[in-house]
């Protein structure tokens, strides 16, 4: 019998199907390319796991949440090369408060993480790894209303949609050093159940005719 | 636990700062911007601002004729009148000065602004405020931070002119035959009117700043914004 968490599982690949065909169809590939390679990563890692979850060992969870994470990051600096790019006159600004945020989340990254990252361990790192992209994406989102720049409603969406769900995969995150690996089911249904409504959010704006 | 507040907070400033901005509008202020109606709208804004002033300034000299010949009741009733209206004039004005703030950040760069004059003012605080603020003015590193704290400077002014008013109508109120809460009533406006002077003028040096912003520094979506400028100066152009 089919448990919860699969079926959110299941539910998730459907919903990314649909988000990566929205964006393709609506041409808003090319509005975050490294966004737009997190969803077509995820896809294929929803695939895979759903497909063979024999092979979805700790060592397969570290990989993918390294490629998460960077594309993360990743994201942040492709929004804000993206959106202020274009206007000149700030951009030398906003150059030099994004150094600062770079250079603070490296820092924060290069104490966080352990020399060899065990799954065992991930609790102890990967909220606050987690926490400083958040960060960088507020920031990049605070430059944008700060100087009124007016971006594109889908990548206005990305970050609305995309911020609220890794807040809830930084609770899940700690949880799981809090109550233990034993609750680790009851946890993995919060994490699928925000993350399905995250893309769903986030395929009904790709499909939007801005 | 750290992290997860932290997650929070910045969860929570996106989805109230970036949850509440609005595209087409952004759009709105970029083409108003970009426009070039800097005199057109200047002129507007202070008829605008001047219109408040003029009803106020008004029946206070209604207020003072009704207490020169002794109906207090009348003049007190005149003065609240006065009061009120100014009071609402300056939720206005600082609904404008936040605006203005706004499209200060939009503006490429700003044009060198000087200080709020001290000399214009009569009431004592607003005096010492516009002192104070010219000093600070001088240490402030670029021409942006300069205008955006000659706004600052204004919105206070003009809560200092606010309380005064408030200040002199309850005097008025509790000693309608004294003579001095209708002198700082009238001070009062005097300041209140110069601090319009105040905002029109930074509205103006916005506008100048905003004229000068290179189109070519721009995503090509804006470039045409405002292409009323454009169309104007062909105009004018051809004309010549």
């Amino acid at each position: 019998m089919p448990t919860l968490h699969s079926i959110l599982a299941v539910l998730s690949l459907g919903l990314l199907a649909v988000l990566c065909a929205g964006i393709v169809r609506r041409g808003k590939l090319a509005q975050c390319f490294l966004f737009s390679a997190y969803i077509a990563a995820a896809t294929c890692f929803t695939a895979l796991i759903l497909l063979f979850p024999a092979s979805y060992t700790p060592e397969a969870f570290m990989v993918k949440q390294g490629i998460y994470d960077s594309l993360l990051f990743g994201m942040s600096l492709e929004l804000s090369y993206r959106a202020f790019s274009a206007f000149t006159g700030i951009a030398n600004r906003v150059r030099g408060l994004l150094a600062f945020a770079v250079a603070g989340s490296s820092v924060v990254i290069f104490f966080l993480t352990p020399t060899n990252p065990m799954y065992s361990d991930i609790a102890r790192y990967q909220p606050g790894i987690t926490t400083t992209g958040i960060w960088c994406l507020a920031f990049v989102a605070m430059l944008i209303v700060w100087y009124q720049i007016p971006v594109p409603a889908f990548t206005r969406s990305i970050v609305l949609g995309y911020v609220p769900y890794l807040v809830i995969f930084v609770v899940y995150s700690d949880l799981i050093g809090r109550l233990g690996w034993g609750e680790i089911r009851n946890l993995n249904i919060l994490n699928a159940s925000a993350y399905d409504l995250a893309i769903g959010y986030l395929g009904y704006a790709a499909w939007r005719k801005d | 636990m750290i992290p997860v507040l932290l997650a929070a907070v910045a969860a929570g400033a996106v989805v109230l700062i970036l949850g509440r901005f609005d595209r087409n509008r952004a759009l709105r202020r970029w083409d108003f911007v970009l426009s070039g109606r800097a005199e057109k709208a200047t002129e507007a804004l202070r008829n605008r601002l001047a219109e408040d002033t003029e009803i106020a300034t008004h029946t206070y000299d209604l207020a003072l004729k009704r207490k020169a010949s002794l109906s207090y009741d009348e003049a007190v009733r005149l003065l609240a009148i006065a009061a009120d209206t100014i009071e609402e004039a300056a939720e206005d004005r600082h609904r404008r000065l936040r605006a203005l703030a706004i499209y200060a950040r939009m503006a490429e760069a700003i044009v060198p602004v000087p200080p709020v004059r001290p000399t214009q003012f009569k009431l004592a605080e607003t005096r010492s405020l516009a002192s104070i603020a010219r000093w600070l003015h001088e240490l402030l590193n670029s021409y942006e931070e300069r205008f955006r704290f000659r706004l600052t400077v204004i919105g206070f002014g003009i809560r200092l002119v606010v309380r005064s008013i408030r200040g002199s109508r309850v005097r008025a109120s509790l000693e309608p035959s004294h003579s001095e809460p209708y002198q700082t009533f009238g001070d009062s406006l005097h300041d209140f009117r110069a601090l319009d002077e105040e905002q029109v003028e930074s509205f103006r040096q916005l506008m100048r700043s905003a004229a000068a912003t290179d189109r070519r520094a721009l995503p090509e979506g804006l470039r045409n914004a405002g292409g009323e400028r454009s169309r104007d100066g062909a105009e004018k152009n051809s004309e010549k």
